[in-house]
């Protein structure tokens, strides 16, 4: 990944409200991989929606033969032996980190699936939308999100949850 | 708002899907053979039917996957999942 390429909100201070904190997380690595599993020199998760945790990054399932690399350095995500493709996508989406009580009810205000722990538990993932935004969705823990969100509509999904944060309780 | 089943993702809100229109219908082998009829017919007449009805949907908001699936036009209720094509 190119470092003199500008983030979509860079430089932007975090949103805090009652229970929740948005944050823009620092720059990462990002692949997106297609085909067969068996094709990739990393291991990764064969169930939809599920995410694969290695040092600092992970890889969520996101279709049956689809993942999405986070935090992985290029050089080991991006070898492929056989049927498959991987893809640099590190400047394509921005990542954001909701963190707090009020995480999921935040998130709710743009987003139609059911966010209770025990519907969306630690440990899952999946592409979804917010608002009008689409964005993959991986839930780290039981009060903390990642969110990725196309560099194009990070400015859009970014107004959208601080006019939203004012009104949570 | 419906709640569709994906077979890849379970059930999921109807937002995140697209709809693909009636399933099994084939594209001809040769176009050219056919008349202006026939050619009207397999662009646009469907079979519309009151009750169980084969359709195709993609999760494009989702796991982004085509999948075929019946549902009675009448109740909205989805019925069993169907082999693509
Ligand atoms: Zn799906």
């Amino acid at each position: 990944m190119d470092d003199r390429v500008r983030g979509a909100l860079d430089g932007v201070a975090p949103i805090e409200a009652a229970g929740v904190t948005v944050s823009v997380t620092p720059r990462f690595d990002r692949a997106v991989l297609r085909g067969d599993a068996a094709a990739f020199g990393v291991g990764l998760p064969d169930q939809v929606g599920s995410v694969a945790e290695r040092d600092a990054g992970a890889v969520l399932c996101l279709g049956p033969d689809e993942w999405l690399a986070l935090a992985i350095p290029g050089g080991a995500v991006l070898r492929v032996a056989g049927a498959g493709a991987a893809v640099d996508v590190g400047h394509r989406q921005t990542a954001l980190d909701i963190t707090g009580r009020l995480a999921a009810a935040l998130l709710n205000a743009g987003c139609p699936l059911d966010l209770h722990v025990t519907a969306f538990p630690p440990g899952s993932c999946t592409r979804t939308v917010c608002g009008k935004a689409e964005i993959v969705l991986w839930r780290r823990a039981a009060e903390r999100f990642h969110v990725e969100v196309a560099r194009s509509y990070a400015a859009y999904l970014w107004a959208f949850l601080a006019e939203n944060a004012r009104g949570l309780r | 708002m419906l709640l569709i089943p994906c077979p890849f993702c379970g059930p999921r809100p109807e937002i995140e899907f697209v709809y693909g229109g009636e399933a099994h219908i084939a594209r001809p082998a040769d176009p050219s053979a056919l008349d202006d009829a026939a050619w009207a017919a397999f662009l646009h007449t469907r079979s519309n039917p009151r009750g169980r009805h084969a359709e195709r949907w993609r999760h494009l908001h989702g796991c982004a996957r085509f999948f075929n699936v019946v549902r009675d036009t009448v109740t909205d209720r989805f019925a069993e999942h169907e082999a693509g094509g």
